[in-house]
């Protein structure tokens, strides 16, 4: 009976969401139409746009993935690296979709995101876009996304018990496939838990070994010490999800250890114990007292 | 001149003893009429509860939001009208008040009847009697349920001290005076009972001192038995029952409770007995005093009690307030008839002479004892069925509580068998304390006997 309601619950909602994009508007100014690129195409804006997406956008468009049409359905938003997406938008079209919405599934961001913010997720969606060219109009030659050019093979991870660190070490093999260290890949880590993933970095680059270090710090791990982590370099090309041993187990304090109001009769706490006892000894040790009265009073009877 | 007083001492003791020992040896038809009807109460019950036995506590109105009903409620009540005991032989005792000379052995009778009584209910609540034992067995020393039977256990241990040590003298005098007016059994009953009594000043030295030793041993333990009892509603997080005064709330309802018991136990045992000339207006009309002074404070309890959480009406005491306060709520009617007649119209009628005689007071004391009964199934009930978290999954039904026929039949026989042990224990024994009103008459008892 509850699942039907939760389908028939579904169903309305996912035809109520077609209903809206079927009505949906683009508004886009004229003026904005053919623009470029406002900000700078550089690292540093595309990382600022990575942050803004994340946490505007990210809840309904998800993880951004190269692809060649838009591969998700209602009541998912658009995978916003589908070339389709990419190549058939200006920048200046973009913009005006984030800020005005289409009255449907997109709402309007034009007063939560400041129109700087808004070039620089654009700038971030761009970066999906390997065919994108660099307005003239910026003046400015775009910093390479991955300074590594070649083939990642895979990525590991270990822990560091010494300094306490997660270290994340990448294998790969240059144009000529000779093997090599990658070198400023960048790489993201997160741990798992209830609820979410926790992030330990998010796009750090490897050194010149392949390797990063990120600081644990004093993560709480499951009772046997391990904690489970998820990491992927240079978008996705590799990931891992390893199970490392990173403590002696997380010992939590059960509270039916030790007196307790709430424990069992046997653990009662003995400012209790001692107060029930002596006071119900002590009015019992009078009434047996009395009784004894009642004895003493027969002993004196005419014999 | 001392063989004159000597006469004049044994005239009274004569009359005295006669007075006062006279219903024991007659059997009159309203006796037997009495003790029947309250025998039938009781055979149905009994079969009541055979059926409650077999079928479990599904037969009673009890369900899963409701799980203490009126048994509970009449265990609440029958502590409270144990307290009586407490209050009129230790507490106005001790103060030296003599008018309550003549009371204080019904009081214990009550007390000692209906403490009982409270350990009977308990058990006819379980749905499995036969694992009482667990209690005791597994019982954490944390829960205020293994505090109450303690305390219940010691009180009942007391009361029948305070009734059995002072009467040794009066069973003596009866063992001398009237072997040829009683049946045999009755007067080997007596014999064995007065344990060799013969009034040596030794023996009235230890039973003074052990009397009193008890006198003021019970005004804790009473105390304790009323509060302790009241903290098996207050140590519960609930609406209603969380509430910091509960102790001494229940304790003033108690003693409230108590007078009024006493005030009708004492109506018609003088009037059936015939000892106007023992106790007279003015005992009820002391009574009637104290009634109204621990009915104030009981007021006074009341007012903290439903003023002030009726004030802020938090969520959960709203709803709960709701049902006692509008006359829609389910328990409005009976809040405002009980909070009328058990305590504002007593406390009206008892601020005037003219209605501190016998019979108005026995009147008054009915509304009290009743009105305490339906004050205790207001505490208890209604905060039962408003839970902070509601039960998940249960038929409609579970949220209202329709005590059963049988339930209703089995907590009016638990009360007849309170009567019954009262009624026995004033026809079997003196109800007034022969020695003591011989002493108050200045006759020197240890010479005497």
């Amino acid at each position: 009976m509850k699942k039907s309601i939760l389908n028939i619950i579904g169903l309305i909602s996912i035809s109520l969401m077609i209903a809206a994009s079927a009505q949906a508007q683009w508004k886009i100014d004229d003026g904005l139409k053919d623009a470029k690129l406002k900000v700078d195409y550089n690292e540093d804006n595309i990382t600022a746009g990575k942050a803004i997406y994340d946490s505007r956008c990210k809840a309904c468009h998800r993880d951004i993935v190269t692809t060649e049409k838009n591969d998700r359905a209602l009541p998912s938003a658009p995978n916003l690296g589908n070339k389709e997406f990419q190549s058939t938008n200006t920048d200046g079209e973009i913009f005006c979709k984030i800020a005005y919405g289409n009255g449907g599934g997109m709402p309007p961001f034009e007063k939560q995101i400041s129109d700087v913010d808004k070039w620089k997720v654009i700038a971030y969606l761009r970066s999906y876009y390997p065919a994108y060219k660099v307005s003239s109009a910026s003046a400015q030659v775009a910093a390479p996304v991955n300074s590594f050019k070649g083939t990642l093979n895979a990525i590991k991870l270990s822990y560091d018990s010494e300094n306490n660190m997660i270290v994340a070490q990448l294998s790969g093999q240059d144009g000529d496939g000779n093997t090599v260290k990658p070198k400023g890949v960048k790489v993201s880590i997160y741990v798992k838990r209830y609820f979410g993933e926790l992030p330990l970095c998010d796009g750090e680059k490897t050194d010149a070994n392949g390797m990063l270090s990120i600081p644990l710090g004093n993560l709480p791990t499951d009772t046997m010490g391990f904690i489970m982590l998820k990491a992927s370099a240079a978008n996705n090309a590799v990931s891992t999800e390893s199970k490392l041993k990173v403590s002696d187990g997380y010992h939590w304090k059960n509270p039916l250890d030790g007196r307790h109001l709430w424990a069992v009769r046997a653990k009662t706490p003995l400012w209790l114990l001692i107060t029930y006892l002596t006071v119900t000894i002590s009015v019992l040790a009078i009434i047996a007292w009395a009784f004894f009265q009642l004895f003493r009073i027969y002993n004196l009877r005419e014999r | 001149m001392s063989e004159i007083i000597k006469q004049n001492d044994e005239k009274i003791m004569t009359k005295i003893t006669k007075d006062l020992t006279h219903h024991l040896t007659t059997r009159p038809l309203g006796f037997k009429l009495w003790i029947g009807f309250l025998l039938t109460f009781i055979a149905v019950a009994i079969w009541a509860y055979g059926i409650q036995f077999e079928k479990g506590l599904g037969v009673t109105g009890m369900r899963d939001y409701v799980s203490w009903g009126l048994y509970i409620a009449s265990f609440v009540f029958f502590v409270a009208v144990a307290l009586v005991g407490m209050l009129i032989s230790a507490t106005v005792g001790l103060l030296k008040q003599k008018w309550i000379v003549p009371v204080s052995r019904v009081a214990e009778m009550i007390a000692l009847a209906f403490v009982l009584m409270a350990g009977v209910i308990i058990v006819v609540d379980m749905g499995r009697p036969d694992r009482l034992l667990n209690v005791f067995i597994y019982g954490r020393f944390q829960s205020p349920i293994i505090w109450d039977i303690t305390v219940v256990q010691v009180y009942i241990l007391i009361s029948f001290l305070l009734l059995f040590l002072p009467m040794l003298p009066d069973l003596a005098i009866i063992r001398n005076h009237m072997k040829g007016d009683l049946p045999k059994w009755q007067w080997k009953m007596y014999n064995i009972l007065s344990l060799g009594w013969v009034g040596t000043p030794q023996q009235y030295k230890i039973l003074h001192s052990t009397v009193r030793v008890l006198l003021i041993l019970i005004v804790p333990v009473a105390l304790g038995i009323h509060t302790v009892t009241s903290w098996l509603s207050a140590m519960t997080l609930r609406a209603g029952w969380d509430s910091t005064i509960f102790g001494p709330y229940y304790v003033t309802g108690a003693f409230v409770a108590g007078a009024g018991a006493v005030a009708v136990a004492l109506y018609f045992i003088r009037r059936f007995y015939h000892l106007e000339e023992y106790i007279t207006d003015y005992h009820f009309d002391k009574l009637g005093q104290l009634m109204v002074l621990v009915a104030l404070v009981y007021l006074y309890f009341n007012l903290n009690e439903f003023w002030v959480p009726g004030f802020k009406m938090k969520t959960a005491d709203a709803k709960h307030l709701h049902t006692l306060f509008s006359l829609h709520g389910e328990y409005g009617v009976m809040f405002y008839l009980t909070q009328m007649f058990g305590l504002i119209l007593p406390i009206i009628f008892g601020l005037f002479r003219r209605f501190r005689k016998p019979f108005p007071m026995m009147i008054i004391g009915i509304a009290l004892v009743v009105g305490a009964w339906f004050k205790r199934v207001i505490i208890i009930i209604p905060t039962l069925i408003h839970a902070y978290l509601p039960i998940q999954n249960v038929p409609e039904s579970f949220h209202e509580y329709d005590p059963t026929g049988i339930e209703i039949t089995i907590t009016l026989g638990v009360i007849a068998v309170a009567v019954l042990i009262v009624s026995l224990l004033a026809k079997f024994f003196p109800v007034i304390p022969i020695w003591e009103i011989a002493e108050e008459k200045g006759v020197d008892i240890e010479r005497d006997l």
